[in-house]
């Protein structure tokens, strides 16, 4: 069978532009979206992908098509529509964005009423009307017209300061550099930190509708962030993905710290100041558990996706979460997503109260070391094999939440076939880099065996 | 009832059960992959849902590697002014014109600003019918240009440029025009403040909803009769959406059939240039035309009834001008396309330099009384009904273009079957009035029992 590179799934439509991405199935996704949350508004928002007009129309076409009515708010990060969803009481939100994916991917987020993702049950209630082959389209009396709203990047700005004590980040006059992207942070990144008394080093700040580096904000894509940190003594330094959900930290040094440790200073931060518990995904340091044990807190793993993580954190009602493998930081009382603007206020924060460098609060974090590879595999055989594991593991500490996760005292390991490719990943943590490596190459040969 | 047609006059349906997004979107698909170059200028009327196909056109034919010159709310002919005007390769406008609310269509205009021909039109089908459509790259998708009110002067100044507006202001009327809530009346804001005309425009505030039916037809130009008669104007106009067709309200406040739009103009035409070459007209458009085109020793053409056909036979003919019955004129001199605008203006034209009022005018055609009615029939039924019709009339001489035509020396009857209804369409004209009923009568009663057996 031919894989075609669209994948409609719980998480929204994903695909490459020019193949199965077409005008047309946006169109009739959106119009099925709207079908499903009802005549009303319905805000969207989009990257600064040079498609996202194209689908942008496509998405308005659908909306009016079945009687909603789309506010604009233009080129804005994904949390900025999650808000304005909230803020405006809109029946939903659709974030025009293919997130860390490269230029020629786009895709739809979709929002619920609430301002965060649709859960698994209400995507598959929306794949149930999008499955139909009819949509309810209206007739001329129930066409709404279109709405746009500027500025609502400050709706977003102000939920932060209102949530952070900014004049502690203010007073400390940190140096800053930030990598934007050309992304949807772009253009609000520098004033936002400006506003928080901070001197700024922007890269990347020009939009264009490219990116003008590898947009997935992984350590071998940051060099030109890591120097202008040391050209410019820089007290940290920050990398914003596309749609600036996801935050990446570069220490004093120019060194990245991971995107697994973005969160691990978020908790560290939140918890040392407040009890509650922490929400992660499957995918996260243990850091980020070890660090909740030693404040005595609960720490709760989730499948993977923002909005597991999200829903659990709201019925836990949880200080802090996040999805360490991507950078993500969630902290509910700004707003319940992954948001790289408060990621990067409580960290600031954190700076500021602590009146240490970046690397003396780290060196004093329980950290890990991590290996990562995939393995191609057909998701039939991928199926197999982690059930295989599963019984063969059963008498370790094991997780079957998504994928396979098997915890020891200062090593774990977690199996997981990919939603979007066919393959799956293996990805380990010890405490130096060399047990992390054998650890996931055990299971790396182990795996080899099913394909 | 059948809620999608689609053929020279574009995609036409009723909303969400016939033009719905999904068939919308296969139709712009295979006009973006049909085009051979890169761009196409794109233009809407106000009607609501004119909205939603303007979005989803730029989004289909960006996609195709189209760049797209998207000129907003404008009249058919601005759209065909602007293809020519910006170098493009085509043009789509999505326009219900005449249709009521809950209809639109997508009309594909070529670049030399006409509709597409039949030959066109077949190829833009079979690229739709084969489903295999163009669908670029992230790099090699079309650019968006938006074009600003600011550019419909350049319409406005051709336009005046074909008629001597130094003698309409001059004569100072009083004009009524009814935009049916179209996009029209920016283009005549500029116009009357340019040249400080004494027009009033209604309906103008294009919302889109429409205030009344917006077939230019007597029976819809009702508000412009009461306005007329109260304010001793001159004359007053009633447009469709895109302005393609019109009809007139004398100076008395008479409501002149739509038949009468194109002889009025083309009366003034051939007297003033005494012009012996072609000029087009249609197998269901009135005598008149005929009998005037006799009287100045010009050629006629007919046409198929259809802006494609109309159009396209005045080009081949090389004629002055062609129109027909609906209240459309068409000029090559002009634009290849329907424009009401010119049409009202060469009537104003021809008040201001003969002096005379519409009344006298109409007075001047030749004297038809037209009858058109409707009869139901299944639809698909409608050409074998016709077929039987052949012999309802021996005496009369008959012709089966688009339909059947039987021709007498003062009248004649032509039947055909809509396009958009499951309906046939009759027209009887006569010079007599009581011939003209009688005929419709006879003709109905033959039809009902053809359609009944």
């Amino acid at each position: 069978m031919s894989k075609k590179n669209l994948k409609i799934s719980v998480s929204g439509v994903r695909g490459i532009v020019g193949e199965a991405l077409t005008p047309a199935l946006v169109t009739s996704f959106a119009a099925a979206f709207g079908q499903y949350v009802g005549h009303g508004r319905v805000i969207v928002g989009r990257d600064t992908r040079i498609t996202g007009d194209m689908y942008e129309r496509a998405v308005i076409a659908g909306l009016l098509s079945v009687g909603c009515q789309p506010v604009l708010i233009g080129v804005v990060p994904t949390p900025t529509v999650q808000m304005v969803v909230e803020e405006y009481n809109a029946n939903g939100g659709i974030a025009i964005t293919a997130s860390h994916n490269p230029i020629e991917w786009n895709a739809l987020k979709l929002i619920g009423r609430s301002g965060v993702f649709l859960t698994q049950c209400e995507a598959k209630e929306l794949l149930d009307i999008y499955n139909q082959p009819h949509r309810n389209y209206v007739c001329e009396e129930e066409f709404r017209n279109i709405r746009k709203l500027d500025n609502t990047f400050s709706i977003h700005e102000s939920k932060i300061f209102d949530n952070i004590n900014a004049k502690l980040i203010q007073n400390k006059k940190l140096r800053v550099a930030v990598d934007c992207c050309n992304g949807a942070g772009a253009p609000y990144a520098v004033d936002f930190l400006e506003k928080l008394g901070c001197d700024v080093f922007a890269l990347n700040t020009v939009v264009d509708g490219t990116f003008h580096r590898r947009p997935e904000p992984v350590p071998e894509n940051l060099k030109a962030l890591s120097q202008a940190v040391i050209d410019n003594k820089c007290d940290i330094g920050f990398a914003q993905d596309p749609d600036a959900d996801r935050i990446v930290v570069v220490d004093e040094f120019g060194k990245p710290i991971g995107e697994q440790n973005s969160i691990v200073l978020a908790t560290e931060h939140l918890l040392s100041r407040k009890s509650g518990k922490v929400v992660v995904n499957i995918q996260t340091t243990k850091s980020v558990a070890d660090i909740a044990e030693k404040y005595d807190l609960e720490c709760i793993y989730t499948p993977v996706g923002e909005i597991n993580v999200t829903s659990r954190m709201l019925d836990e009602n949880a200080v802090i979460g996040g999805e360490g493998g991507s950078g993500g930081i969630i902290f509910p009382n700004v707003h319940p997503c992954r948001d790289s603007f408060t990621g990067m206020a409580l960290i600031l924060e954190l700076l500021s109260e602590r009146e240490q460098s970046l690397r003396t609060i780290l060196n004093e974090l329980p950290l890990y070391a991590s290996s990562g590879a995939k393995v191609s595999i057909s998701s039939e055989n991928a199926l197999k094999m982690i059930r295989a594991l599963i019984r063969k593991y059963k008498d370790e500490k094991v997780s079957t939440i998504d994928g396979l996760r098997i915890d020891w005292a200062d090593a774990w390991v977690l199996i997981r076939s990919s939603n979007t490719e066919p393959i799956v990943r293996v990805y380990a943590e010890a405490k130096d880099s060399q047990k992390a490596e054998e650890l996931a190459n055990k299971f790396i040969k182990e795996i080899e065996a099913y394909v | 009832m059948q809620f999608l047609r689609v053929g020279t006059s574009g995609m036409r349906g009723k909303l969400a059960e016939g033009l719905s997004p999904d068939v919308a979107t296969k139709y712009l698909s295979a006009l973006g992959t049909y085009a051979e170059c890169g761009k196409m200028v794109i233009g809407r009327d106000s009607r609501v849902s004119s909205r939603m196909f303007y979005e989803l056109a730029i989004s289909v034919l960006t996609s195709c590697g189209i760049d797209v010159i998207a000129i907003d709310l404008a009249i058919a002919a601005e759209l065909s002014f602007a293809i020519k005007d910006f170098g493009a390769c085509g043009g789509l406008l999505i326009s219900a014109g005449h249709h009521a609310a809950d209809w639109n269509s997508l009309i594909p205009f070529n670049q030399d600003g006409s509709y597409f021909n039949s030959v066109q039109t077949q190829e833009l089908l079979d690229i739709y019918h084969s489903g295999d459509f163009r669908n670029c790259t992230w790099d090699k998708i079309g650019d968006v240009i938006e074009v600003t009110n600011e550019y419909k002067k350049n319409y406005a100044d051709e336009l005046v440029s074909k008629i001597d507006i130094e003698a309409i202001a001059k004569a100072d009327f009083s004009v009524i025009l009814d935009f049916c809530n179209g996009p029209g009346s920016i283009v005549a804001e500029y116009i009357i403040e340019k040249y400080k005309l004494n027009f009033l425009l209604i309906n103008k505030c294009k919302s889109g909803h429409l205030p009344h039916d917006p077939e230019p037809r007597p029976r819809n130009a009702s508000q412009v009769q009461t306005l007329v008669t109260t304010l001793n104007s001159d004359a007053g106009f009633v447009f469709c959406s895109d302005m393609s067709r019109f009809a007139i309200v004398t100076e008395k406040g008479d409501r002149l059939s739509e038949e009468c739009s194109y002889p009025i103009v083309l009366y003034y035409l051939l007297k003033t240039h005494d012009y012996k070459g072609s000029v087009v007209s249609t197998y269901c458009t009135t005598k008149m035309v005929d009998d005037i085109v006799l009287k100045y020793g010009a050629k006629l053409v007919k046409a198929e009834p259809g802006q494609s056909y109309v159009v396209d036979k005045i080009s081949e003919s090389g004629a002055l001008i062609g129109g027909e019955g609906s209240g459309s004129v068409s000029a090559p001199t002009h634009l290849p396309c329907y424009d009401g605008f010119l049409g009202i203006l060469l009537v104003l034209e021809n008040m201001a330099k003969s002096g005379k009022s519409l009344s006298e005018l109409k007075a001047k055609l030749p004297e038809y009384h037209i009858v058109k009615k409707k009869i139901s029939c299944n639809p698909g039924q409608g050409y074998s009904i016709i077929r039987n019709a052949r012999n309802f009339f021996s005496d009369a001489d008959v012709s089966e273009v688009g339909g059947i035509r039987f021709d007498w020396k003062d009248g004649w009857v032509n039947l055909r079957p809509s396009r958009t209804e499951p309906i046939l369409r009759m027209t009887v004209e006569h010079k007599s009035k009581e011939k003209a009923v009688d005929l419709a009568l006879q003709v109905r009663g033959l039809l009902e029992r053809l359609v009944s057996l």
